[in-house]
């Protein structure tokens, strides 16, 4: 039996090449015999379940105790489809020793040779017993989303907030007051702080002084704040801050000016 | 003898009828005016306002003996108020403990010798000024020991704004106190002299970071019943009296006052307890002799929390401090302010019913109980008259806790949960069976004192501060 990782990556290059779509599906397996490969073959056969004429390639790697299928022209719910009777057939003949990870290409990444190489690697770490996961794109090749600090001692503007941005794909924290917001900016280090002036402990002018003092040109500061006087404005640009929104707040406005920001 | 002795105890029922009726009189008044109070600070914008340009800034004053265990948290507390411009003077009027050094080192404060004190109002020596430009909103004055009245007059000596807030250093503010009063005054600008805040037991409150966070009656017995008896005496009293602008009193625990008639009336009165009475008295009288429009307001939905004393001891130090401020508010200006047409209501009503039923409470009430005692002793066949006399005194004072009650549920409901509204009532009923009486022995007492030191306020107001800091060694425990 052939290694696995050449015999996909040549066949997934052809259907790179000819650009038609190709289902893969991994899974963790006991040490599989020549014997027994043969006869997964033979039962689960070489058409998939409804039929129609798809051809399937088996593979197994001994070292890394993996047994792949892949199929030719299948989208990922088809692909997600089959893995479900794979599944099942391991299981009844005991020999499905973790998850499954199923992937469909150019679905799940455009690079057909990049996501074989992921869906080994994140193999490594099988899931628990019997469970398909759906590869999903590295989130370290995605552009990484933007991290947000809150400090707000409003805490029903703070879970506002952090359900709008967190919806629109920010990493949101969240900090009730000035020294609370100090300890997860140490432990986060996010993109952004929209902090409030006016909080217990340390108000929002010492936070900024601090966020400074520690990193001078890490994070961007946003204050959001109800004061309106001129002082504080002048103040809070003056200490290092990028933007200066009072309250009440458009959520839409304020979103606009943090993309800008970040 | 027993004709005496009767005729004597009638006029004590009638004393205590006339006494209730005031005083149900007065609230009908705190009800007709508490719709008004409610639409204008549901209709108000609070949060817009604390960063508004146009509201006036003010300069809280916080007088400190003795606080080192809790001075970091008020201030705190007070720096991060809901308000656009304001400044906090912690004055340390010459601590034992190192109140004077635990701000230094919270607040890296450093001595700065060019601050402008105008002399203003005379006080004991002012041994320096601290600051920090990292808090440009808060400075320490350190003087020698001279009072509270006497640190108010230092921290009117540096502020900065046209107006003052004074405030217990044991005392807690709601973040949005200060705005909801200052909104009183700017409905009227010119002739609000002083507004008062309303003040509410912290005991058996969670307060994190010096803010309230969990709004809870005390469990103790003693703060429970001052509980009760504070919103009786703010929501039953207070707003009756500021709708017919008769207010005697702005509680010393957080009131605002226009700091230009403070100077005028020649600023707080040293040396011994019952200044925040006092200043507002003179503030009536300047203003009333100067024919000058005015109003002292009251403000329910500013709440100020404060730690009530939760034993006999120091709850009894405290009623006899007041019952002695009193005594000496009325012989000081009382005597020769009332029944003169020229104070107008203040002259006529408000210190007439100060006097004769507050101040002179105690006697009457006393005496009044054992006449009854002595002629039913004499007489038993006519006992039913001290029952009339006992009963007449419980009902008519659980209509009025009940009605205060009421007040509170129509209009704040601060503690929502339906236990606690119960434990309310209960407790309001459960006053008239002891600690009213012990009120108003401790009164009597108070005046005793008051009559035997009369030539040495100096060492009175020290014992006086001295149990105030014992308070706040209590107030710590109730809260850690």
């Amino acid at each position: 039996m052939s290694n696995l990782v050449p015999v996909f990556y040549e066949h997934l290059s052809k259907m790179e090449e000819k650009q038609l779509a190709c289902g893969v599906i991994l899974a963790a397996c006991k040490t599989l015999t020549k014997e027994s490969m043969e006869l997964i073959k033979q039962d689960l056969g070489t058409r998939s379940g409804d039929g129609s004429e798809i051809a399937l390639h088996y593979a197994y790697d001994k070292n890394k105790q993996l047994f792949g299928i892949l199929l030719e022209g299948q989208k990922l719910s088809n692909t997600h489809f089959y893995a479900l009777r794979v599944k099942d057939y391991l299981q009844e003949h005991k020999l499905l020793a973790g998850s499954l990870l199923i992937a469909s290409f150019p679905e799940s990444s455009r690079s057909s040779g990049q996501m074989l190489m992921r869906m080994i690697q994140e193999m490594r770490e099988p899931g628990a017993h019997g469970e398909i996961k759906i590869y999903e794109q590295n989130p370290a090749q995605k552009e990484e989303p933007a991290s947000i600090l809150l400090v707000n001692h409003d805490e029903t503007v703070n879970e506002f907030l952090s359900i709008y941005f967190q919806r629109k794909g920010y990493l949101v924290t969240v900090a009730n007051d000035g020294m609370d917001g100090m300890e997860k900016y140490q432990a986060v280090a996010p993109d952004l702080v929209i902090t409030d002036l006016n909080l217990p402990i340390l108000n929002g002018y010492q936070l900024m002084e601090k966020i400074k003092h520690i990193s001078a040109s890490m994070s961007k500061i946003m204050v959001l704040t109800d004061k309106r006087l001129e002082e504080d404005v002048q103040k809070s640009f003056a200490m290092g801050a990028s933007d200066y929104i009072t309250k009440p707040f458009s959520p839409v406005e304020l979103e606009a000016r943090v993309k800008r920001l970040i | 003898m027993r004709d005496f002795l009767l005729y004597y105890g009638v006029f004590a029922v009638y004393y205590v009828i006339a006494i209730n009726s005031l005083y149900f009189i007065i609230m009908l008044f705190s009800f007709k005016s508490i719709m008004g109070i409610l639409k204008s600070s549901i209709y108000s914008r609070f949060q817009t306002l604390s960063g508004s340009e146009h509201v006036p800034p003010i300069s809280i004053l916080v007088p400190a003996y003795n606080e080192e265990l809790t001075i970091i948290e008020n201030v705190r507390s007070l720096l991060s108020l809901n308000y656009p411009r304001y400044e906090v003077l912690v004055v340390n009027d010459g601590s034992k403990d190192a109140t004077l050094q635990v701000m230094i080192n919270e607040f890296s404060m450093v001595y700065s010798e060019h601050m402008p004190v105008q002399p203003l109002l005379h006080t004991s020596k002012i041994r320096g000024v601290y600051h920090n430009p990292a808090f440009p909103n808060l400075y320490l004055i350190d003087k020698e020991n001279g009072g509270k009245a006497d640190s108010l007059n230092a921290g009117i000596n540096l502020s900065h704004y046209p107006l003052i807030a004074s405030i217990d250093a044991d005392s807690l503010l709601e973040k949005d106190a200060l705005i909801r009063i200052a909104k009183v005054y700017m409905e009227n600008p010119d002739e609000t002299v002083a507004i008062g805040g309303d003040i509410r037991i912290a005991n058996g409150c969670k307060i994190e970071d010096g803010v309230v966070k969990d709004i809870r009656l005390p469990d103790k017995f003693l703060p429970m019943m001052q509980s009760v008896e504070y919103l009786k005496a703010f929501l039953g009293g207070r707003i009756g009296w500021s709708a017919i602008n008769g207010l005697i009193i702005v509680s010393g625990a957080f009131g605002v006052f226009r700091k230009d008639y403070i100077i005028k009336v020649g600023g707080y009165r040293e040396g011994y307890p019952g200044e925040d009475m006092n200043i507002i008295i003179k503030l009536h009288k300047y203003m009333l002799e100067n024919k000058l429009p005015y109003r002292v307001a009251f403000c329910p939905d500013a709440v100020c929390w404060t730690q009530a004393p939760d034993t006999l001891k120091i709850l009894g130090s405290q009623r006899r401090r007041w019952g002695r401020g009193n005594l000496k508010n009325m012989i000081e200006y009382g005597r020769h302010m009332a029944f003169r047409p020229k104070y107008k209501l203040f002259g006529m009503l408000t210190l007439p019913f100060n006097i004769l039923f507050e101040t002179l409470n105690p006697y009457f009430r006393i005496t009044g109980l054992l006449a009854l005692i002595g002629y039913t002793m004499l007489d038993m066949t006519n006992g039913y008259v001290l029952l009339i006399y006992g009963l007449l005194n419980v009902l008519y004072g659980m209509l009025l806790g009940i009605g205060s009650l009421l007040l509170e549920e129509i209009a704040f409901r601060r503690y929502p949960r339906f236990r606690d509204i119960v434990k309310m009532l209960f407790y309001t009923i459960l006053m008239f069976f002891g600690y009213r009486q012990i009120g108003v022995i401790w009164r009597f007492l108070g005046h005793i004192e008051y009559l035997r030191n009369n030539n040495s306020w100096g060492t009175m107001t020290r014992t006086s501060w001295q149990t105030k800091g014992s308070e706040n060694i209590s107030s710590l425990e109730a809260r850690s």
